[in-house]
């Protein structure tokens, strides 16, 4: 059988196997969620992870947020990059995001005694790095820089050319997906005018995740369109194509 | 075989269904901080202070001398009591587990 790679996993499945993740937790605690959602503790106590922190080894040209310690089912985040997290809690946040994507969709948990999602393509962005303190191999994402726009520079260098946005990596897709519920991003639309910067913002500071993730997210949804170079958020893509016309 | 300290602080922790940077946050310290103690990699000491021990304890409603005993501290009121009355904790100290292990039921038991 021919796997399917893990980038071609289709939306709909990431949308469903998130809003499955959410559902359980809340039958699993009586709490109905709500911006921003509660992600470390959806990980513990739905996924089985747990954190802990310790200095990853980079390469030249790379900025790794976290790992994966699979054999120990912890989510290792890069105390190199601690101020960073501290700066930017949207950051930690989707860092978490990630690697709760990579061990829901691409890891081998063959190791861990855990089915992958059907269709998912293990090994296709992952290398192992050394973590100093604990002195271990864990696995670590190439993609995971989606939601920072520093990292998202060096990421857009490395991987020039490569994904289109609609086929970007898969626990990129699984993160803001996580974070960003697609109903509670329908419900902040009642509350927020989307195409306005201010009112971006402000949902970011309510849904804690940064703005380049929101805007990413919000495009997947179809609810804005953006250009490159243009500051102009608009409704689609067809509404822009109309403002051209007009002028 | 008894847990180790901060293995049951995760515990307790996600048993009231708080993340750790919500247990950082009620007890004044960073959540980076919150995960080394639960991993047991402080950089200086295998345990925090008895204050803070004190603290996690009244945030995740612990018992305190639990948790102080997991963390090989002993809390002040029994030390008080020990430097009170060091004759009954030096008899104490020379009896075996299997006679301390009575003592206690019969403690107990009234």
């Amino acid at each position: 059988m021919t796997k399917q790679r893990l980038k071609y996993l289709k939306n709909e499945a990431i949308e469903d196997v998130t809003a499955q993740r959410i559902r359980e937790y809340e039958s699993k605690t009586g709490v109905t969620i709500a911006f921003p959602v509660p992600i470390e503790v959806i990980v513990e106590q739905v996924l089985g992870l747990d954190f802990d922190w310790d200095v990853i080894q980079e390469q030249p040209g790379e900025q790794i947020l976290g790992g994966l310690d699979v054999a120990n089912r912890k989510i290792l985040l890069n105390e190199a990059h601690s101020d960073l997290f501290e700066q930017k809690p949207g950051l930690l946040r989707s860092t978490i995001g990630h690697e709760a994507g990579h061990w829901e969709l691409d890891v081998d948990r063959s190791k861990a005694s855990h089915p992958l999602l059907p269709g998912c393509d293990p090994g296709s962005c992952m290398a192992n790095r050394h973590a100093s303190k604990s002195d271990r191999l864990i696995e670590v994402l190439f993609t995971k820089a989606m939601g920072d726009e520093r990292a998202y520079r060096v990421y857009k260098q490395l991987t020039a050319g490569q994904d289109a946005p609609e086929v970007r990596s898969a626990v990129d897709r699984y993160q803001s997906a996580l974070l960003m519920p697609k109903w509670l991003i329908q419900a902040a639309q009642q509350r927020y005018e989307f195409t306005r910067w201010s009112d971006l913002y402000r949902l970011t500071e309510e849904a804690q995740v940064n703005i380049t993730n929101l805007t990413i997210r919000l495009q997947r949804l179809g609810l804005i369109y953006l250009r490159e170079g243009d500051k102009t958020i608009y409704r689609s893509e067809d509404e822009f194509t109309g403002q051209r016309t007009l002028f | 075989m008894a847990k180790r300290f901060g293995e049951r602080i995760r515990e307790l922790r996600k048993a009231k269904g708080l993340g750790q940077r919500a247990l950082a946050q009620m007890i004044g310290v960073s959540h980076t901080y919150v995960s080394k103690i639960e991993n047991e990699k402080l950089d200086f000491g295998d345990y925090p202070s008895e204050d803070l021990i004190r603290k996690i304890a009244k945030a995740l409603e612990a018992d305190e001398h639990e948790l102080l005993t997991l963390a090989q501290k002993i809390p002040e009121e029994i030390k008080k009591k020990v430097l009170e009355h060091p004759e009954v904790f030096r008899k104490l100290a020379q009896l075996d587990d299997e006679t301390l292990k009575k003592l206690l039921k019969d403690l107990e038991d009234g």
